[in-house]
């Protein structure tokens, strides 16, 4: 970067030969609200533990969703299930319970 | 569907290029990168074709970079496109054709505005009018010069001693085939095919024996995209572009690239060198890089005309590994000699592409 000045800017495309859907046909079935998200932001916004990193549960819906879930485990982890979330969620999605089942799940795939 | 059907679709995609007598004007990148393309251009219509090219050096550039950095308002760039049609209607001539893609695209919207809003024709032939006491007609053909070679693409095959065929296995040369968004995505009547099925250079790769492949990200932008590649620290997405469309290509491992306006191939070419110095990759096996070419070089190829002549050898990707699928006879030692016999240098090797 420092020689160049630019450098090669990562796409935020979804790539669909790199889509998992496993994930999304689980917690679909866990939490049916993941599917209400309309991407607005206002956990994230409200989100304690995205105070302090770049964590956003609303990129973790997106990312769910779109079946781009290879890196999802380590951002999972930093939420502290406080339940924010979903107290300003304005569709009423159980974010707190997505995160959760995430955790079970990917754990559970993990053993 | 029918064969009729399909005939009367195809129809409603094809568009008037002009036969002959045309007035000719040049494309600042082109000139500057391909510094033989234009000649070679001239040439084929010249002495191949037997066609009439008339060209007038007072023609200036069309500033088309700056129009689109939101540095020249429009109301300058349609007068010096004015002061252009000027020149040509001063000559004699009625056929319109710009060398480069972005100026193409720039006449094609400023004739479009002319024709929904009169008035700023009407301002156009003022401020021309004001600054130069010119007046001009509004070109009864407008066509890029990819149309023109295009035309006569059939007419070429038949001339050409070679054809896009590999000569160690007899099969066609796999051949990328890259647009300039600017030719029809803007203003799709104005192109070969539109903006769907754009045929300029498809068409001229096909008559000449070469296969062209059809990959997912063939539509995609190049990536130079003007102020993406003017504020230095936005080139990364001009690169990530150009990158998008390599990643999409690679699999199908064409032979060479070739490209109908001159910033794509300019960034197609330079940023496979850019991409290897990065991150250590190339796109081919040979970690050669894949060499692009203009159409022009491409019909030069195939009419038999000498590579070093052309200026092939200012491509940063080395044309050589494709003169040797052809069966081009080329003389090793004339690569780095310039137009009067002089050396000119050989330039510094890359770290990772090989030459
Ligand atoms: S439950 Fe997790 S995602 Fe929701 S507000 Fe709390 S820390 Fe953030
Ligand atoms: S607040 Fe609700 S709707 Fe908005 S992004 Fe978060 S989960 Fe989706």
């Amino acid at each position: 970067m420092s020689e160049w000045g630019f450098t090669v800017i990562q796409t935020n495309q979804s790539d669909m030969d790199q889509m998992d859907r496993g994930l999304i046909a689980k917690i679909g079935n866990a939490e049916p609200s993941i599917f209400w998200c309309i991407g607005c932001g206002s956990c994230s916004a409200t989100c304690t533990a995205a105070q302090f990193n770049n964590f956003s549960p609303r990129r973790i819906i997106q990312a769910i969703r779109s079946g781009q879930v290879k890196d999802i485990m380590g951002e999972v982890n930093k939420c502290l299930l406080c339940g924010k979330c979903q107290l300003v969620c304005p569709r009423h999605v159980n974010t707190r319970n997505i995160l959760l089942n995430v955790k079970q799940i990917m754990g559970q795939d993990a053993i | 569907m029918e064969q009729e059907g399909k005939k009367r679709i195809w129809s409603e995609y094809q568009k008037e290029i002009a036969d002959d007598h045309y007035f000719y004007v040049r494309s600042c990148i082109r000139q500057t990168f391909f510094p033989g393309s234009e000649t070679t251009f001239l040439k084929i219509l010249r002495d191949d074709l037997s066609r009439d090219v008339f060209e007038d050096a007072r023609h200036t550039t069309c500033t088309g970079i700056g129009y689109h950095t939101d540095i020249v308002p429009f109301e300058t760039i349609m007068t010096i496109a004015a002061r252009h049609f000027a020149l040509m209607t001063e000559a004699g001539y009625v056929n319109f054709v710009p060398s480069c893609v972005t100026s193409f695209g720039i006449y094609t919207e400023i004739l479009d505005t002319w024709k929904h809003f009169p008035e700023m024709e009407a301002k156009a032939r003022d401020y021309l009018w004001t600054a130069t006491r010119r007046e001009f007609k509004i070109p009864d053909n407008l066509s890029h010069t990819s149309d023109i070679i295009y035309r006569f693409r059939n007419e070429l095959a038949e001339l050409s001693g070679h054809r896009l065929v590999n000569k160690n296995d007899g099969k066609p040369l796999k051949v990328v085939e890259h647009i300039g968004c600017h030719y029809a995505k803007m203003f799709p009547k104005c192109g070969v095919g539109g903006a769907e099925f754009p045929a300029v250079l498809s068409g001229m790769v096909e008559a000449w024996g070469g296969e062209v492949i059809d990959y997912p990200e063939r539509r995609h932008c190049c990536g130079f995209g003007f102020r993406q590649y003017l504020i230095k620290a936005n080139r990364g997405y001009s690169l990530s572009n150009s990158k998008k469309k390599f990643e999409s290509m690679q699999p199908y491992q064409p032979d060479f690239i070739v490209a109908n306006c001159p910033g794509c191939a300019m960034f197609l070419d330079r940023w496979q060198y850019t991409i290897a110095e990065m991150e250590g990759i190339t796109y081919d096996k040979s970690g050669k890089g894949i060499p692009v070419l203009t159409y022009e070089e491409l019909a030069g190829l195939i009419m038999g005309y000498d590579p070093w002549v052309m200026g092939m050898q200012m491509h940063q990707i080395s044309v050589e590994p494709l003169l040797d699928k052809i069966g081009i006879v080329y003389n090793k030692k004339d690569k780095y000699l310039g137009s009067k016999g002089q050396y000119i240098g050989v330039p510094q090797p890359p770290h990772f592409l090989l030459q």
